[in-house]
């Protein structure tokens, strides 16, 4: 190896380390809000959306894409991909998520389960008043 | 035989490893549980074509590679396909900028690793284009951890091959080889 | 050989690239956005903003607003020189010649003024004066100068002569007062404009008076949120209406007012008591005609719940919601489906009145 290999190396690792500690450094600042609303998309087109604390343990939700249907089911304030015609399972080993911001994404399904604040920051385009 | 057929039954020879890799791969289990998360097996052709070829050769290779790979894998045109795409077609340009822009600094190595990264890289961008959704850079750190044990594993083991098989081509098609390490030599079979 | 090979690579990667381009939902890929331009102004005593997605957009809104100054300058009861002025200045004189859209708007008001039964009455002038609400400070007038002036107002009192085009005020001391509708006649008009310039998606923000022209860039309907008059009780919204080459106007109580002695005053008369309106805190029109839904706003503000939407379902294809002031909701019944409640439940008790 080279010197600038070894200079690669480093730098990636760092960028590596680096963005989990973005990561880290967010989720411990992160309060879970009452009011955390899962979101489920399929082609980025939200087709559901309930409150975090509305889906009790074991309670399961369909949702249809592409190659059939991603099962999601709840757990105590979390929520994980149970089921998915995706080949990988990807999505299903992500595993339980809870906190804002964080998201199961299948990628051959089309299908993004994310968990999100509050009820979107603006929900509407304008007001009358 | 002529240099040309010479060169062309090379190059076929790559492509079909590569190919025959890229299907080798498709069949492994996701590593860790990571989308795209693979050891770009199909990555060291594309290396050796680097070293061996030039920029040209290169992009044909690994073009044709993509295709018969999806095609025998039963992939083409799916989203599978355009992640493999993706990842391909960023890795190789990442890497044939290494080995321009790096000017003989960067060995074998480095531009596996650099090309592991960019591989990653443009698979999360073609995953979040096609699902719309940018959650799934999530998995970028994770990706970017990864790509430095499979970058350097897939170097190591390019220069090994290049040890044995040693590379040339056309004398003078690199001039003074670029990729740190490499020596053209003409062909001596 | 050598020649075609780059030709035919390049046409390879092109059929690989574009059919990666199949359709998709509109948005982003593969999709040329749309310019977007936007343009914010002052004028009418509000905030105007005007929002529009074509490739003409910026040509568009710029025009667009220029229409809006140009209505705003003619029907300026505030400014002497306006034409809205000029019929004041000679109530009980002589007739004003003036433009088509005074003209045109000035007919539509004296319309929903009768049908309205005098509840909106364009001609109330003397007593938007006489209160001064936002201009004079906490100022309550006796009921004798109250009633001085609402005998100055009567819609029937003004001449509206179609083949001269001009507009008489029988009365000396008579006044019109297009406060009720001049937003919405100017949003009318500046949909227009935009309509005009090829605009295809757009939302005109005339103070609170909504024109949501077309859907949004993204392909959904233009979401547009009814402000809860009292946001105390339950957050800023009431509402949201998915709205698609609709306009929404509201009248509330909360926009102008004062409080004195715990009552409020605020800025929409009721021309047959001469005295804020009391029946309603928030009326809401929905319809495809910003003028005429905002002259119904206050018809309905001033009408009530029940009269007002009976008005409302008689006059057909318009859509209302009122809140009380005990700060229940009603709506038109075809709107209960469409209408989104977002006012947070066991927001309407009688904490902080």
């Amino acid at each position: 190896m080279t010197r600038a290999d070894k200079l690669i190396l480093v730098v990636v690792l760092g960028l590596a380390l680096g963005s989990f500690a973005l990561i880290g450094l967010r989720r411990a600042a992160q309060v879970r809000p009452a009011e955390a609303q899962v979101v489920v998309e399929v082609d980025g087109r939200v087709v559901d959306m309930f409150p975090l604390a509305e889906l009790k343990p074991g309670e399961r939700r369909q949702v249809r894409g592409p190659l059939g249907y991603s099962v999601i089911i709840g757990g105590d304030n979390k929520v994980r991909m149970e089921s998915s015609p995706c080949p990988d399972k990807v999505c299903m080993a992500r595993g339980w998520i809870s906190l804002p911001g964080e998201a199961i994404v299948c990628v051959p399904n089309h299908v993004v389960v994310h968990i999100t604040g509050s009820l979107p920051e603006k929900s509407y385009d304008a007001v009358t008043q | 035989m002529g240099g040309q057929t010479r060169k062309l039954l090379y190059l076929s020879l790559l492509v079909a490893t590569g190919t025959v890799l890229h299907v080798f791969e498709g069949f492994l289990p996701a590593l860790g549980a990571l989308p795209g998360a693979k050891l770009g097996l199909a990555n060291l052709v594309t290396l050796l074509t680097l070293a061996l070829y030039g920029p040209v050769e290169t992009w044909w290779v690994v073009i044709l590679r993509v295709l018969l790979g999806s095609l025998m894998g039963g992939t083409l045109l799916t989203t599978t396909f355009f992640l493999s795409l993706a990842g391909a077609l960023g890795s190789t340009l990442v890497m044939l900028s290494a080995v321009r822009l790096g000017r003989g600094a960067l060995s074998l190595v480095g531009i596996s690793v650099l090309g592991a990264v960019a591989h990653n890289l443009s698979q999360l961008l073609m995953a979040s284009l096609l699902i719309q959704h940018l959650g799934i850079f999530f998995y970028l750190p994770y990706l970017l951890l990864f790509a430095l044990p499979t970058g350097y594993f897939i170097g190591i083991t390019a220069s090994c091959v290049l040890r044995v098989f040693p590379p040339g081509g056309r004398q003078g098609e690199w001039k003074k080889h670029p990729v740190r390490g490499v020596v053209p030599r003409a062909w001596n079979m | 050989m050598r020649n075609r090979g780059p030709r035919l690579f390049a046409l390879a990667l092109a059929v690989i690239l574009l059919s990666g381009c199949r359709a998709r939902g509109p948005g982003w890929a593969g999709q040329v956005p749309l310019a977007k331009a936007e343009k914010t102004e002052f004028m009418m005593d509000t905030v105007i903003t005007i929002t529009a997605y074509g490739p003409k957009a910026a040509e568009a809104v710029n025009n667009a607003m220029a229409e809006m100054r140009r209505i705003a300058a003619l029907m300026n009861a505030d400014d002497p020189k306006s034409e809205v002025s000029r019929i004041n200045q000679n109530a009980g004189k002589r007739p004003v010649r003036v433009s088509e859209d005074t003209f045109r708007l000035l007919k539509l008001a004296q319309r929903y003024s009768e049908l309205s039964g005098g509840a909106f009455d364009v001609t109330v002038r003397p007593l938007v004066v006489l209160w001064g609400i936002g201009k004079k400070d906490k100022y309550v007038p006796d009921a004798a100068a109250i009633e001085r002036a609402r005998a100055l107002v009567n819609w029937r009192d003004l001449i509206l002569d179609e083949k001269a085009r001009t507009v008489y005020l029988r009365r000396p001391g008579m006044g019109i007062d297009l406060g009720g509708a001049a937003k919405g006649y100017a949003a009318d008009r500046a949909r227009e404009v935009l309509l005009e310039h090829g605009v295809r998606s757009a939302l005109i923000d005339a103070g609170g008076n909504i024109w949501a022209l077309g859907r949004r860039p993204d392909g959904e309907p233009w979401r547009i949120g009814i402000r809860n008059p009292r946001p105390e009780h339950g957050g800023e919204l009431l509402a949201v209406v998915p709205s698609e080459d609709l306009t929404l106007v509201t009248s509330g109580d909360y926009e102008r007012y004062f409080i004195r002695d715990g009552v409020r005053y605020h800025h929409i008369f009721d021309p047959r008591t001469g005295r804020p309106a009391r029946s309603t805190i928030s009326a809401t029109i929905i319809g495809r005609n910003s003028a005429e839904a905002d002259i119904l706003s206050t018809a309905l503000f001033v009408l009530g719940p029940e009269q007002g939407l009976a008005l409302i379902r008689k006059l057909g294809n318009l859509e209302a919601v009122v809140v009380t002031p005990e700060e229940r909701i009603v709506s038109t019944s075809n709107l209960e489906d469409k209408l989104e409640i977002v006012r947070q439940e066991g927001g309407t008790g009688d904490k902080g009145r």
